[in-house]
């Protein structure tokens, strides 16, 4: 059975993540993995056509080679193996793992608040110590997005653990209520 | 009708009474995959196997393959509006269905959400779906007969209450009939039924249920339904919500009966669900665990010990067999977990043997001892005269010089063959079943003609009842015979008198 795309971001970030502990510092490959990322988000066909036969292996290689050539050695290689083992589609979920395992050993977690009006940068902050206060870790990334439709209120989502707050869920639930038959 | 705006806030605000603003840590994952009734969802990572889980649609789902990188769902009810990407959350509970009282006269389907229209459940008990069955020392064995009201079953297979006895034979040969005749039966008798209808034809449950209802037997019975249209799921549990609202019956130390037709259905759609979740196939494409889920099942009708109440649940699964093939895999496992089966055959179907089972296959491994002693002593010789007159019958058919020894054998399997007859929904007390197979045994019927029987049957059954009331009652109370002299002299006073049609 084909591997599915998660078991692979799993094996090529640990191999990268485990070299890059043992060898030299893994932030600074993290670094660069996020411009790779951002590099596969600005154009999101990339990692198709590098791993499809729209192209010729030629013209692919050579597309390869400006991607990598700004990037550090260990990199260089890393992204060669990539694509000789015609993973290039899955990369971003390789980084993804990547971060995952970067920030359970950092002790880092990745917040998204989710809520109807943008926050402001203090009470992004607030948001971030009140997690840190009430759950493990040593430093928060908190992303807002902005969503109109929770009307109010906001969601909390770090990995798989959630706080719902928003003003619709609350809704939601008062609305169940009515719909339930009386007990007498 | 004038509208009380007071009255309606009120209620309005009693609904509202719980609703209690408060935050909740929620584990969440990713739904990755959905469709044939089963999503996969990644993320998720303490869920716990079989934990009720819930879907930003409402839909609820229960976790069964934990895996490396997902967790395999099957979702009981709409999956068609659930997408890839949206969020399904940890319940942190097991499935559970409610039951009590309230669930008596019902029909539901598996969740326990009633679909008679007959408005809300209002019990507030609940028992979880999967539970272990009663240990060793919690039973004791099976003592009490449960009476199906069936000549041919209760002489010949007698089934006692904890009994688990299979009902199997082809599709049309009246599986389904039994089953309803012995719900019938337990009229007046403080027994329980719970009729579990696994992906049978909507139209022939409401068959059911109406003829439930026309004889009264809704009052002690409650249906599960889970019809051909439902998902596979629905199907998969059906038996197992069953079983809950049994069990809370018999450990309250009551009796049950509950039958499940059929589990063979249940087991197609438990493959269904199998394969979805790229469970490797096995025998018949059935998974490997699927000896299991019809082990477990029965494994949880009981006669629970005196000190737990004495209650007892008695199973009569259901299976349809293809053209005869006991062999198959499914017959063959539910056979060996049973207690006992009764083979339905389509040849004695259509022959006009109704109930058509067939005596050689049929056995009861525990039900002997819960026979009543009067039924033991006129049944004893049922068995083998059976038996000689279905040798004896297609040898007979080659010649007709036949000794008078041989003769007055083939005589009474005739008439054995047709006092064990009865016609559909028309159980009959034991004390009754007694007296007719008494007169058979005792050779009383020998000079009847055979065309005669059913009609000399009811009117003894009249005689007895206007003239020798006191014989019934005495089968009936002490569950022995009476006195030989007064019975025989009672069955010959009568058969003095029966006039035979010429």
């Amino acid at each position: 059975m084909k591997l599915d795309k998660y078991t692979v971001g799993k094996r090529y970030a640990k191999a990268l993540f485990e070299y890059a502990t043992e060898t030299q510092d893994a932030s600074e490959i993290y670094k660069e993995l996020l411009a790779l990322r951002q590099v596969f988000a600005d154009d999101p066909d990339l990692g198709n056509i590098l791993s499809d036969s729209r192209l010729s292996l030629p013209d692919k290689q050579k597309i390869l080679a400006t991607l990598k050539q700004s990037f550090s050695e260990t990199l260089q290689h890393f992204l060669q193996l990539v694509f000789d083992y015609h993973r290039m589609n899955d990369i971003e979920f390789i980084i993804d793992e990547f971060e995952r395992r970067y920030d359970s050993v950092n002790g880092r977690v990745l917040i998204t608040a989710t809520t109807a009006v943008p926050m402001d940068d203090d009470q992004i902050k607030r948001v971030g110590d009140a997690y840190l206060q009430r759950f493990s870790g040593n430093s928060v990334v908190v992303t807002n997005v902005v969503d109109q439709s929770i009307i109010g209120g906001m969601i909390l989502q770090a990995q798989d653990r959630r706080i719902d707050g928003s003003v619709q869920t609350k809704l939601n639930r008062v609305r169940e209520l009515l719909a339930q038959p009386l007990n007498n | 009708m004038s509208i009380k705006a007071e009255e309606i806030s009120a209620l309005i605000k009693q609904q509202l009474a719980n609703y209690q603003d408060q935050l909740k840590v929620e584990e969440v994952g990713t739904v990755t995959y959905v469709g044939d009734g089963i999503a996969r969802a990644h993320g998720l990572d303490n869920v716990m196997s079989s934990e009720l889980l819930e879907f930003s649609n409402g839909s609820y789902g229960v976790a069964q393959n934990l895996e490396t990188n997902d967790v395999g769902i099957i979702v009981l009810g709409k999956f068609d509006d659930i997408r890839e990407g949206d969020t399904v959350k940890r319940t942190g509970r097991i499935m559970e269905v409610p039951v009590g009282e309230a669930m008596i006269g019902r029909v539901v389907n598996p969740l326990g959400q009633p679909v008679d229209g007959k408005g809300p459940i209002k019990t507030t008990n609940t028992r979880p779906m999967e539970s272990p069955a009663p240990g060793v020392m919690q039973r004791q064995s099976v003592s009490q007969p449960l009476q199906t009201g069936l000549k041919a079953i209760d002489a010949l297979v007698p089934i006692g209450r904890g009994q688990r006895e299979l009902i199997i034979g082809d599709r049309k040969t009246g599986k389904t009939s039994i089953a309803i005749d012995t719900i019938l039966n337990q009229k007046g008798q403080d027994t329980i039924c719970i009729y579990v209808a696994i992906g049978q034809k909507e139209s022939t449950v409401r068959t059911q249920v109406e003829t439930l209802r026309r004889f009264g037997a809704l009052d002690y019975t409650i249906i599960v339904e889970a019809g051909p249209s439902e998902p596979a799921p629905m199907l998969y549990i059906a038996p197992y919500a069953g079983s809950a609202m049994g069990e809370e019956f018999m450990y309250r130390g009551k009796h049950v009966l509950i039958i499940f037709d059929d589990l063979s259905k249940q087991a197609a759609s438990y493959r269904e669900i199998s394969l979805l979740l790229r469970r490797p196939p096995g025998r018949e494409a059935y998974p490997g665990d699927i000896f299991y889920l019809h082990s477990r099942l029965l494994e949880r009708s009981a006669k629970l010990s005196d000190e737990l109440g004495g209650g007892s649940m008695t199973a009569l699964p259901i299976i349809e067999t293809q053209a005869g093939d006991n062999a198959a895999y499914i017959p063959t496992n539910v056979i060996s977990i049973t207690d006992g089966q009764i083979f339905l055959e389509s040849d004695l179907f259509y022959s006009g043997t109704r109930p058509a089972m067939d005596a050689g296959g049929s056995v009861s491994r525990v039900g002997g001892a819960a026979q009543i002693k009067a039924m033991k002593k006129v049944a004893g010789t049922l068995r083998v005269d059976l038996a000689s007159y279905r040798e004896l019958e297609s040898f007979s058919q080659f010649g007709s010089d036949l000794d008078e020894a041989t003769q007055a054998k083939l005589n009474r399997g005739r008439r054995t063959v047709e006092v064990l007859k009865q016609p559909l929904h028309q159980p009959l007390p034991v004390e009754k079943q007694v007296i007719i197979l008494y007169a058979l045994t005792r050779g009383y019927l020998d000079s009847v003609p055979v065309d005669d029987i059913q009609r000399y049957q009811s009117e003894l059954f009249d005689y007895f009842e206007s003239s020798h009331a006191d014989l019934l009652e005495h089968i009936k109370t002490t569950g022995d015979l009476p006195d030989d002299k007064d019975l025989s002299a009672a069955v010959k006073a009568f058969g003095d008198g029966f006039v035979a049609n010429k």
